[in-house]
């Protein structure tokens, strides 16, 4: 059953049109991979599903309702949350108290104490339970971006948009973020997974999107795409996995 | 004690209970600058509104200078409320705000003229002699006085201060205020309610200033360019505390009166509005030059 | 979001326990009864008559033709404006008082006051814009700055420059100025104004029983008021009052709290105050704190108000001035009207009711222009030669203009709150009580 559907999304900064009528959909359960060149819109169709950016034009429909026109924090109630690309931790809080700001506000709105507490299973699930306590300067890069899902994680929600949450890491951490990513289908969560990493990407994802300037080039099963002639001379005529 | 320290003693409780209804003052001004980023200089002029409108209510109505409360706690929690939703309704920038907020402190002080008069009024004489006599301390500090209206400013400094402290570190929504504060985007991301929390900070602020325009209405007597003189003292404070911390412009404020108390009894009283810069210049010349005392120090341990 | 509520919820409880605290402390905050009495309420009727020595007021006749404008720049708004809105009163009771006298010489007089919002510069460009606009005269605007900045532009058209408060008396204005106060009237040598006005202050403290002979100065930094302090000091050391303590503050102070201290701790016979406004009120408040009592206390500048608002405690006070409304100065007919009308004008504008220094100057000024306009006609030259040749009959005395910078007859006096009333108390011809002293 769908439990998103982007229809038509455009997105215009002036005169330059970063998103062109873009169609995405992704159900219920399902990981779906979103691949594009550098400036292919990816970040930005993220935002506009998260409400950060309003759209110009096009509808975003989540679990049956237009949510076009509302708040980020409206959506977030509703079951949407996100990662970025670069890490924003709120620079003042502890690491738990980052998670536990959304426990708090997010679809299940909790006290303070029940945050912190849920904050810290959280924290376990992505293997940051020992920092629950540090300052997130003292955080190294790859504990950053699983505290950034950790953050969407604890917002229960039931869509997570993830963008390039394994960029800049080694092998064994990006091993281990695959396998949080994939355990979040059985929490019931459905992803939108940016990634540079195409094969990563294609391991993990049900279904592939891939955009190119703006506009939907390809979309179908991850082995059905990558063979798409379109999508490889996309990506600068190169192999698949560049 | 002798006669001069016993002096000394009275003038820094006095400094410390002014510095109370300072505080009391600066809480509101700290909250909004340190969590809405809005220098707000207007939150003076409604302290000053407030203790017009005590007095009102007060001398015409004759109504319990506390059951005033009733009226304008809630009301200026509209105008606080208000005032942020312009600044949010024209997106305005900081230094937009800081200019706005500076206009209505220019319009406030020539409407509160032409609705009250420029004259001077003063509730004092209306006051119970209970209410204006000063009282003594009990043994073993016999000597030193304090007036009740005074007491009051502590308790109402203390309380709200206590409160807002509380309710910013221990509570969900101070926790919504402070993570606002840090990246207003991922706060609402992480679904804070952005807009209704800023016009309610923005509201409570501004209740404070009903509530210490009450003490003020109480304590001294009023004038439309009153707000002119506490500036300093209230900037000051504000700044010394932290922005938006509550308790540390408490301490700021009654640290600050203390010295320009003391400052007076022993140098000429006409400095003394220039002590509170004199801390403040300290206290912000103090810190890097510590840290380059202590890089210099570092540097040459390590050649 | 819902525990938004609480913080609100929360403060509200504590502040009405902490009311609740204070009031079963302090049985009840505000006095049983509450309203203040009106100082103006036995005020006696009067009857209308002329504002001015030779003119005839005539009720049943509407004046006609061209209105005589007089034009003032006024700070209406801003620091000065509280006793600037007093002479805005003022102007706008002798206009209408004049008006209801059938006018001078028939014609109605009309004035229009610019807002110069205490802005020396705006004070300059509102006279010149009136001169642009060609009204017939002109009204001084309030305080010593102010009457200077204006002076340039006035003085240049050949307008006559009544005045009512100028601060600044060493700075020569002119031929065309007629101040209805100053200070140090009749004397020659400007260095000797504030000498003059000091000397009076002495001579009213040595004819009471119990001159001073300790005095703690405590000075505002405005420049009359340094200038006051400057020259009593000397006057009341010759006299034989030592100074015990001295010190300055700024401007609008309002913690007196470490001065009163200091005032305690050297307990002088007389605290002679150079300070103007709410000083008084506010160095009164830190007494109270430290529960001080004065034993003798003068204030230069207080607003009436200010003092007003002490109630019982401001018995005693000593200040300057140059009327209250009392025999022999308040006896006649016209100070009877003026203080009548002025009472209702005032309670309107929520002024202090009662005619002292400000408002008695005030109408003064406007006396003396009125009398040049009915004795000259409507010519600022004939105006400005029959002022310089002839005395006025004003509420305040009989006024010439033969001094430096035209300032004659000495209005300098001393009042004292006797009994809640203000009384002059110096010098003897125009005092209603003698001066009261406390051993």
């Amino acid at each position: 059953m769908s439990l998103l559907r982007c229809t038509g999304v455009t997105k215009r900064f002036g005169g330059v049109t970063a998103l062109a009528e873009v169609d995405l959909e992704v159900n219920e359960g399902e990981i779906v991979g979103l691949v594009g060149p550098n400036g292919s819109g990816k970040t930005t169709l993220l935002s506009t599903i998260a409400g950060s950016l309003p759209v110009s034009a096009g509808t975003i429909e989540f679990a049956g309702r237009d949510i076009t026109r509302s708040t980020p924090h409206h959506r977030a109630h509703a079951g949407i949350s996100r990662t970025f690309q670069v890490p924003r931790p709120l620079p003042s809080f502890s690491v738990e108290e980052n998670v536990a700001t959304g426990c708090m506000f997010g679809r299940d709105s909790m006290g303070r104490t029940a945050a912190l507490a849920k904050a810290r299973t959280v924290l376990e699930l992505v293997g940051l339970g020992e920092h629950a306590g540090s300052e997130v300067g003292k955080l190294t890069l790859h504990e950053r971006k699983f505290l950034e899902i950790a953050r969407a994680i604890a917002l229960d929600p039931q869509l997570i948009l993830l963008d390039e949450v394994l960029g800049g890491l080694n092998p064994s951490e990006a091993a281990l973020g695959m396998e949080l990513i994939a355990s979040l289908r059985t929490r019931g969560m459905s992803v939108i997974y940016i990634e540079h990493n195409v094969r990563a990407v294609s391991t993990l994802a049900d279904r592939m999107y891939v955009l190119n300037q703006g506009r939907n080039l390809a979309h179908g099963l991850p082995a059905d795409v990558l063979d798409d002639p379109r999508v490889v001379e996309a990506y600068l005529g190169g192999p698949t996995d560049a | 004690m002798s006669v001069s320290s016993m002096a000394l003693a009275q003038t820094l409780l006095n400094g410390a209970l002014l510095g109370c209804l300072f505080g009391s003052i600066a809480l509101g001004l700290s909250v909004k600058w340190g969590h809405l980023g809005v220098a707000d200089f207007f939150h003076l002029s409604l302290t000053l509104l407030g203790a017009y409108v005590t007095y009102s209510l007060v001398s015409e109505q004759l109504w319990d200078p506390f059951l005033t409360l009733v009226v304008t706690v809630p009301a200026f929690f509209l105008i606080g409320v208000g005032v942020q939703w312009i600044f949010l309704a024209l997106k305005a920038e900081a230094f937009t705000a800081l200019l706005i907020t500076f206009a209505l402190f220019m319009v406030t002080e020539s409407a509160v003229s032409m609705i009250w008069s420029p004259d001077l009024l003063n509730l004092r004489p209306m006051l119970a002699d209970s209410f204006t006599t000063s009282l003594r301390l009990p043994e073993p500090l016999p000597q030193l006085a304090v007036q009740p209206v005074d007491l009051l400013a502590l308790v109402c400094a203390v309380v709200m201060v206590g409160v807002s402290a509380f309710a910013l570190g221990r509570t969900r929504s101070g926790r919504a205020v402070q993570a606002m504060r840090q990246d207003s985007e991922i706060a609402q991301t992480l679904g804070v309610r952005v807009v209704p929390l800023t016009l309610a900070v923005s509201g409570l602020a501004a209740s404070t200033a009903a509530v210490a325009g009450m003490v003020v209405a109480l304590r001294m007597p009023l004038s439309p360019s009153l707000p002119l003189q506490w500036i300093g003292a209230v900037v000051v404070a504000t700044m010394l505390g932290g922005l938006g911390r509550p308790v540390g412009a408490l301490v700021a404020a009654i640290v600050v009166m203390m010295i320009q108390n003391a400052w007076s009894l022993w140098f000429p009283p006409q400095w003394s509005p220039a002590v509170a810069f004199g801390v403040l210049f300290l206290f912000l010349a103090g810190g890097p030059a510590i840290r380059f005392v202590r890089e210099s120090m570092t540097a040459r341990r390590l050649a | 979001m819902f525990s938004m509520i609480k913080k609100p919820a929360a403060r509200g409880i504590a502040v009405s326990a902490c009311a609740a605290l204070l009031l079963s402390g302090c049985g009840g905050v505000v006095k049983e009864d509450g309203k203040k009495a009106d100082p103006a309420a036995d005020l006696p009727d009067a009857e209308i008559v002329s504002p001015i020595a030779g003119m005839e007021c005539k009720t049943d006749a509407e004046p006609t033709g061209d209105p005589i404008v007089v034009g003032g720049s006024l700070s209406l708004t801003g620091p000065l404006a509280p006793t600037a809105t007093l002479h805005k009163a003022v102007g706008d009771l002798v206009v209408e008082w004049v008006n209801d006298c059938g006018g001078i010489d028939g014609r109605p007089l009309e004035w229009k006051v610019l807002d110069d919002q205490g802005a020396p510069a705006t004070v300059t460009s509102n006279y010149e814009r009136l001169i642009g606009d060609k009204v017939d005269f002109v009204m001084g605007p309030y305080g010593g700055a102010a009457a200077l900045a204006g002076a340039g532009p006035v003085t240049r058209a050949g307008y006559a420059y009544p005045t009512a408060t100028n601060g600044a008396p060493d700075k020569l204005i002119g031929e065309n100025h007629f101040p209805s106060w100053h200070i140090g009237g009749g004397v020659e040598d400007p260095t000797k104004m504030f000498a003059a006005q000091a000397q009076t202050f002495v001579d009213a403290v040595k004819s009471g029983a119990n001159p001073p002979k300790s005095v703690f100065y405590a000075t505002s930094k405005f420049p009359t008021t340094l200038s006051y302090t400057a020259s009593t000091k000397p006057a009341l050391e010759d006299a034989g009052a030592k100074t015990v303590g001295d010190v300055e503050y700024d401007l609008g102070t309002t913690d007196f709290s470490s001065i009163a201290i200091r005032i305690q701790n050297a307990d002088p016979d007389l605290v002679y105050v150079g300070g103007l406004g709410a000083d008084i009120t506010n160095l009164y408040q830190a007494f109270d704190a430290i529960g001080y009592t004065p034993k003798g206390i003068y204030v230069a500048l207080p607003a009436p108000a200010a003092v007003q608002g002490l109630g019982d405690k401001a018995d005693g006070l000593l200040l300057s001035s140059i009327y209250e409304n009392h025999p022999p100065l308040g006896d006649t007919d016209v100070a009877k009207y003026f203080a009548k009308s002025y009472s209702e004008i005032a309670g309107k504008e929520k002024l202090f009711p009662l005619v002292e220094t400000q408002a008695a100057a005030g109408f003064s000024a406007w006396q003396i222009l009125l009398t040049g306009i009915n004795e000259a006609g409507v010519d600022n030259k004939a105006v400005i030669d029959w002022l310089n040749g002839h005395d006025v009959e004003t509420l305040v005395g009989t006024a010439n203009f033969d001094g430096f910078n035209n300032y004659g007859s000495d209005f300098t006096r001393v009042a004292q709150i006797q009994d809640g009333k203000r009384v002059l108390v110096w010098p003897e011809d125009v005092a209603g009580a003698e001066i009261d002293e406390k051993p």
